[in-house]
């Protein structure tokens, strides 16, 4: 039997591009796609699903909210989160509101597929981003930065220094304090260097 | 009638007196009568002849101080005040009777000063003379060196705003009627100029203030008008430069990987972490451009996220305390709050040099209540905020108007060295019929 899906997202194209997608697995079957919210509790009752993937904002709807309210309402039928948006704020909410799983738009199909799975089974599968890549190696560009960091320097001067936008400078420190679990450039510094990271 | 009168009882009188003491003729009685009324009717007529000619000089004395009143007052309309009215005033009272000195003080503020001095008043220091003034609102006369001074206090419905010292004349003599009536005169016209005067200087004050707030004003609009177009700027600068040249790069290398017709795996990783990178900075953009996560799960949430931002990017801890109340605050009071207690942080971070800030959010009753304190090096609080627009820091500004159309205050406490602390209160009113009720209800 294949687990039944029922995609809910106001972005058409992402959408259409995630169901086709799901359709190449062969134990998942899409059983219908919504645009606008207002007609989910109509689809539930009619395919009865066994998971919602919904996205966790729409224009006029708060995904949060829907997951609250399907939790209630219809208990066998689970949610997996699809979010544009990959702070933990969200997920912890996700979580609390009651959902089975919670997936960035950017991950790879093998994942959604992998925690509707999951979902189905009644396993829930949050990423905690620390661990999801922690101890990864840094990269030569983190290294530089890491190495920078700990010479005092700001984001403005590093940016500066290596030619990249300092945008990008956060990219790095973002990337560095998952992968080294650190809560703080100080952090990050002191860890490195007991990692034999930096100098 | 009167004097009719009093010649009758004088003509009565002598004639009683004459028949006393001599023995005198009816005829010459009649004659000698007759001879009397002759005189007092010719020293009446040289009298009502002579009348005019006194008016004339009441007159001239009553038209010169006109004159000098007009002359003061229009060098009040061209700015000169208090100091400069007492001079002509002092100069006015020389001109009309010749006294040995003007002393004029004035009671700004219940604190008298001396505003012009002549004549003998020259060789007291001006704390002796207000020695002498006391607060009585009558007139009144004392000696000051062996010299007679008079008081002529200046009250307005009962207050006193000061008083005329007068020396007494230069020939030692006393005021006559006509002096005494010229001098109640010069004070009345005293109160009336010295009224207008602080008026004016009241309105002048007022004008330059309002000018000068017109001016910072318009500044500090010049400079918004000004950040709005950097901000166009900057987001124009970030899809260019950023977002547009990685999707060519992206493009050429999708092209390449057709061109070679297998998957490398090095550049599939290359392209997948350029793509990771846009998405984590147009994510980022997206959040500096409205904070939706305030909308979307509240502003506690908000805050969080802001804390672990500013601890990952500076080199500073930032405490946040959230005493919620079950309040709920609506979203767009929210992403306000969040606004100016972002702008708050950053401040700090830019311009305190502290490492920690202290964000602390009470929601009470009514208000949401908003603290931020950091312990850096401090800075001067100007008496306006708009000032602050000639130093190009418009943080500050920014956040006033913002508290402004919100109805709220700002307060603003700040000591060189030891640290600022900012606080906003915020009135919480619950839209009427705005949001949807979801995003009230998560915004708690």
């Amino acid at each position: 039997m294949k687990i039944k899906v029922l995609l809910v997202d106001d972005h058409l194209l992402v959408m259409h591009g995630i169901q086709q997608l799901l359709e190449n697995e062969i134990d998942l079957e899409v059983v219908n796609t919504v645009c606008d919210p207002a007609l989910l509790e109509t689809e539930i009752k009619k395919h009865n699903p066994n998971v919602v993937v919904m996205d966790i904002r729409m224009k006029n709807d708060n995904g949060i909210e829907w997951v609250r309210k399907i939790a209630q309402t219809y208990p066998t039928c689970k949610v997996v989160i699809l979010s544009g948006y990959n702070y933990d704020e969200y997920i912890q909410a996700a979580y609390e509101a009651g959902a089975y799983a919670f997936v960035t738009k950017e991950s790879s199909v093998f994942e959604l597929a992998n925690a509707i799975r999951q979902t189905y089974l009644g396993v829930k599968s949050f990423p905690i981003n620390r661990l999801d890549h922690c101890n990864s190696p840094l990269t030569k560009t983190e290294l530089d930065i890491l190495q920078l960091i700990s010479e005092d320097k700001t984001n403005a001067e590093i940016s500066e220094l290596l030619h990249i936008s300092r945008r990008t400078v956060e990219h790095h420190v973002s990337s560095i304090l998952r992968k080294l679990d650190a809560d703080s450039r100080v952090g990050a510094v002191v860890k490195a260097i007991k990692l034999g990271l930096i100098g | 009638m009167v004097r009719l009168f009093m010649i009758g009882c004088c003509l009565a009188i002598f004639n009683l007196l004459l028949s006393l003491f001599y023995d005198i003729h009816f005829k010459l009685g009649i004659l000698i009568n007759t001879l009397l009324i002759c005189l007092f009717i010719v020293y009446d007529l040289i009298d009502k002849g002579l009348e005019p000619l006194q008016m004339r000089k009441w007159h001239g004395k009553q038209e010169e101080i006109q004159k000098e009143k007009l002359a003061i007052l229009q060098e009040l309309l061209n700015g000169k005040h208090l100091q400069y009215c007492a001079k002509l005033i002092a100069d006015l009272i020389h001109k009309t009777i010749d006294v040995s000195g003007v002393c004029i003080v004035w009671k700004h503020d219940h604190s008298p000063t001396v505003l012009h001095k002549t004549g003998m008043f020259r060789h007291f220091h001006d704390s002796e003379l207000l020695s002498y003034a006391c607060q009585s609102s009558h007139f009144y006369k004392m000696t000051m060196n062996e010299k007679s001074v008079f008081f002529y206090p200046m009250n307005i419905d009962d207050a006193l705003i000061g008083w005329m010292m007068i020396g007494e004349k230069t020939n030692a003599t006393v005021f006559d009627n006509e002096e005494q009536k010229l001098m109640k005169k010069i004070q009345m016209d005293a109160i009336e100029l010295f009224t207008s005067s602080k008026t004016l200087q009241q309105i002048e004050n007022q004008l330059k203030k309002t000018t000068e707030e017109s001016r910072m004003s318009e500044q500090s609009h010049w400079l918004l008008l000004h950040e709005h177009e950097e901000e166009k700027r900057k987001v124009s600068t970030f899809l260019h430069d950023e977002v547009l040249q990685h999707l060519i790069l992206l493009l050429n290398k999708l092209e390449w990987l057709i061109q070679k017709k297998n998957i490398d795996k090095k550049l599939f990783e290359d392209m997948k972490g350029l793509l990771q990178r846009d998405i984590f900075e147009i994510r980022e953009m997206c959040h500096e451009l409205y904070p939706v996560m305030v909308e979307d799960l509240g502003l506690k949430q908000g805050l969080s996220s802001l804390k672990r931002k500013c601890e990952t990017n500076y080199n500073v801890i930032v405490e946040v305390n959230y005493i919620a109340n079950l309040k709920i605050i609506p979203p767009f009071l929210s992403i306000q709050a969040f606004r100016i207690i972002k702008e708050l942080v950053y401040n700090a971070i830019k311009h305190s040099s502290s490492r920690k800030i202290v964000v602390t959010v009470e929601e009470t009753q009514q208000f949401l209540s908003i603290q931020v304190k950091d312990y850096g090096v401090g800075f001067k609080v100007p008496d306006h905020l708009l000032e602050l627009s000639q130093t190009n820091h418009l943080g500050l500004i920014t956040i006033q108007k913002r508290v402004h159309q919100l109805n709220g205050t700002l307060t603003i406490h700040s000591e060189l060295g030891v640290g600022t602390c900012i606080s906003v209160s915020l009135p919480i009113t619950v839209e009427e019929g705005g949001g949807n009720e979801n995003q009230s209800i998560i915004s708690r």
